[in-house]
C-alpha cells in the first residue's frame, strides 16, 4: 500500500509540474490573449486596458495559482477569448473526443488482442505471417494519412460514410455511430497494429515454455490451455502496451479532429495555444495529464493482481 | 601445417552483430532503401523531372501522365518533383530532431543513472512530466513560442523525444553500473567521467542505437504531422506532411491526391522501423551467445 501511496504523491506532483510547465510555455509566447480581444486596429491603451479587465498584468505564477484554487472547486475559470466558461467548453468538446478516443481504444484493444493471439498460435502459418505483415505495416502509416484513405474511398469515392463531422449521441445511434467509423478505425488501427506485434510476441513465448508442453502431454484441450495458462502469462506485457496506446490515443485524437474537422478536445487545445487562452490550456492539460497519469497508476497495479508472482517485491 | 581458422569467437563482438545484420534480409532492405533515399534527396534537381515550385494554371489536379508521373497538385505543380525534393526534409529533420532528443537525453540520462540519488530522481520525475503531456500538445506550445518553422518543429520533436532516450539511457546506465569491471576501475582510482565514457557509454551504446533508429521514424511522423497542421515547414517548401494538407484540402476535386505523399512516408518510416528491429535482433543475439 506504501508503494501504491508513494506512486499516488509522485503522479500528482506530475500532473501539477505538466499543467505549470505547458502555461510557462504558452506564456513565452510573443502577444497575449488581450491583443487577440482588442482586435488587430485597437490602440496601445485600449489593449491595455483589456490586458487590466482579463487580470493578464499579473505575473503568470499569480494567474496559475488563482486558477488552481479555483480548479480544485471545480471553478475552470473562463475563457480569455469568448469569455465562456472553461468548464463549459471541455463539456461541449467533450462527448466527440470520448467517443472517437473510446471506439478507437475498443477497435485496437479487441482487433489487436485477437489478431495477435491468432498469429501467436499458429507460429510461421499463413495466418501469422499475414497479421505481421498487416501490424508492421499499420505501426508505420501515420494515422491521419490513414483517416484520409478512408475518408477518400469510403466517404467520397464510395459514399458510404460521411466524411466530416460529429453528431451527438441524442440524434440517434446510427447516425452517431455512422460518423464515429472512419475516424475511430484511423486513430484505432495504429493501436491494433501495436497491440497485436506485442500479444503475438507475448503468446509464441508462453508457448515456448515446458509447462505449455506438460499441459499438452496431459492431454489438455487447446481451449483449456488458452485459458489456463496462455492469457494470463502473456497478460503482463499485452496490459502495459494497452495502457501506453491509450495515452497515445489523446495525442493521435488531436490530429484526426483535424482530418475530420470535428470541434473536440484537441482542436480546444491546439487552438488555446495558438490563441494564449490560458485557462482553457491549463484545464485541458490537466485533465489529460491526469487520464494518462491516471493509466500508468492503474496498468503499474495490475501487474500484481495478473500475475502474482510479481508480488514479494 | 597447421591453418588457423578464425573461430566466430575470434571476431570482434561488434561485427558480430554486423554480420548478423546483413544477414538478416529485412535489415539489407531497410539499409538499401534509406541508401537510395539520401540518393535522391543529394542528387533532387537532377533527378526531379520538374521544377518543383513551378505552378501550371489550367494544369491543376491532373492524374497520373508520361509528363507528370504521379499527376499535379491543386496549383499544377508536378508531385513527383515535390516529392523527390521533399525526401531531404524528410531525411534531415527526423535526423536534427534525433540528434537534440540524443544531446538532451544521453549524458542527462547517464548522469542520473550512474550517481542515482536526488539528482535521479529530479530529472526522473522531469522526463515523467514530459512523457504525460499528450507529445502534440507539446510540440504546438514549443512551436508557439518559437514560431512556426521547420527548424522550431525540428526542436520541438527533439525536446519530445528526449525524456525516451532519457529512460533508455537510464535504465542501461542502471544496469551497467552494477558490473564488476566498474567497480575495479573505480578501484583503482579511475574518474567517474572516465568510467562513464569508456565503460558505461559501450554499454549503453547498442540499446542507444536501436531507440535512435526506431525514433527516426517517430519523429518523421511527428514532422508530418506538425506541417499538416500547418505548423512546420512553410510555402513554397514542401515536405511530405505539407504536401498532405494541400492534397487533403483539394479532396473533393481529387480523392486520391493524398496517395502518393503518404505513400512515401509509409515506406521511409517503414524501413527505419524495420532497421530499428533488425538491429535490436542483431544486438540481443550477441548477448544470448
Amino acid at each position: 500500500m506504501t508503494t501504491f501511496l508513494r506512486r499516488l504523491v509522485r503522479a500528482v506532483v506530475v500532473v501539477l509540474l505538466a499543467t505549470l510547465l505547458v502555461s510557462a510555455m504558452a506564456d513565452l509566447v510573443p502577444g497575449d490573449a488581450a491583443e487577440v480581444v482588442a482586435g488587430e486596429n485597437a490602440s496601445q491603451e485600449k489593449v491595455e486596458q483589456v490586458r487590466v479587465q482579463l487580470g493578464l498584468d499579473k505575473p503568470m505564477i499569480v494567474r496559475f495559482v488563482d486558477w488552481a484554487g479555483g480548479a480544485v472547486t471545480g471553478d475552470f475559470g473562463q475563457s480569455l477569448i469568448s469569455g465562456r466558461s472553461v468548464g463549459r467548453m471541455i463539456l461541449d468538446a467533450l462527448p466527440a473526443t470520448l467517443s472517437i478516443t473510446l471506439l478507437a481504444a475498443l477497435i485496437g484493444a479487441a482487433l489487436g488482442v485477437t489478431a495477435g493471439l491468432v498469429a501467436g498460435l499458429r507460429q510461421g502459418r499463413l495466418t501469422d505471417r499475414l497479421v505481421t505483415t498487416a501490424s508492421t505495416l499499420g505501426i508505420a502509416m501515420p494515422g491521419f494519412w490513414i483517416g484520409m484513405i478512408l475518408v477518400s474511398v469510403f466517404a467520397l469515392d464510395l459514399g458510404w460514410l460521411p466524411a466530416t463531422g460529429f453528431r451527438p449521441l441524442s440524434e440517434g445511434v446510427g447516425t452517431w455511430l455512422r460518423h464515429l467509423i472512419l475516424p475511430a478505425s484511423a486513430l484505432g488501427i495504429a493501436m491494433a497494429a501495436e497491440v497485436a506485434r506485442q500479444t503475438r510476441g507475448g503468446v509464441v513465448d508462453v508457448m515456448e515454455q515446458s509447462y505449455i508442453r506438460t499441459a499438452r502431454v496431459k492431454g489438455m484441450s487447446m481451449a483449456g490451455l488458452i485459458r489456463h495458462h496462455v492469457v494470463r502469462n502473456a497478460a503482463i506485457p499485452v496490459v502495459t502496451v494497452l495502457g501506453m496506446q491509450l495515452g497515445r490515443l489523446l495525442g493521435g485524437v488531436i490530429v484526426i479532429e483535424q482530418v475530420f474537422g470535428v470541434a473536440g478536445l484537441g482542436t480546444l487545445a491546439v487552438n488555446s495555444v495558438l490563441r494564449r487562452d490560458f485557462p482553457v490550456l491549463q484545464t485541458y492539460v490537466l485533465i489529460t495529464t491526469i487520464i494518462v497519469v491516471g493509466i500508468n497508476l492503474l496498468v503499474d497495479s495490475s501487474y500484481s493482481w495478473i500475475n502474482p508472482r510479481t508480488r514479494s517485491r | 601445417m597447421t591453418t588457423i581458422v578464425p573461430g566466430p569467437t575470434a571476431l570482434p563482438k561488434r561485427r558480430g552483430a554486423m554480420r548478423r545484420l546483413l544477414q538478416a534480409r529485412a535489415g539489407v532492405i531497410s539499409i538499401a532503401f534509406l541508401v537510395a533515399l539520401v540518393l535522391v534527396a543529394a542528387l533532387a534537381p537532377w533527378l526531379a523531372p520538374h521544377d518543383p515550385a513551378q505552378q501550371s494554371l489550367g494544369n491543376q489536379l491532373q492524374g497520373p501522365s508520361w509528363d507528370h508521373w504521379l499527376g499535379t497538385d491543386g496549383v499544377g505543380r508536378d508531385v513527383l518533383s515535390r516529392i523527390v525534393h521533399a525526401a531531404r526534409v524528410a531525411l534531415l529533420a527526423p535526423a536534427i530532431s534525433v540528434g537534440i532528443a540524443v544531446v538532451l537525453g544521453v549524458p542527462s540520462g547517464l548522469v542520473a543513472g550512474y550517481w542515482r540519488g536526488r539528482v535521479d530522481q529530479l530529472m526522473s520525475i522531469l522526463a515523467d512530466t514530459l512523457l504525460s503531456i499528450p507529445p502534440i500538445v507539446l510540440a504546438v506550445s514549443i512551436v508557439a513560442v518559437m514560431g512556426p518553422g521547420l527548424t522550431t518543429v525540428m526542436a520541438a520533436v527533439g525536446i519530445v523525444y528526449a525524456p525516451r532516450l532519457f529512460r533508455v539511457v537510464r535504465a542501461a546506465t542502471l544496469s551497467a553500473r552494477e558490473e564488476l569491471y566498474i567497480e575495479s576501475a573505480n578501484s583503482i582510482g579511475c574518474s567517474s567521467g572516465r568510467i562513464l565514457l569508456s565503460h558505461v557509454l559501450p554499454n549503453v551504446a547498442s540499446p542507444l542505437l536501436v531507440q535512435v533508429t526506431l525514433l527516426m521514424g517517430f519523429a518523421l511522423i511527428a514532422e508530418a504531422s506538425l506541417s499538416f497542421l500547418g505548423l512546420g515547414v512553410q510555402l513554397p517548401d514542401a515536405s511530405w506532411g505539407s504536401m498532405l494538407r494541400a492534397a487533403y484540402d483539394d479532396k473533393f476535386r481529387a480523392p486520391y491526391a493524398v496517395v502518393p505523399p503518404g505513400v512515401a512516408l509509409t515506406l521511409t518510416v517503414l524501413a527505419f522501423n524495420t532497421l530499428g528491429d533488425a538491429l535490436r535482433d542483431a544486438v540481443t543475439a550477441r548477448r544470448r551467445q
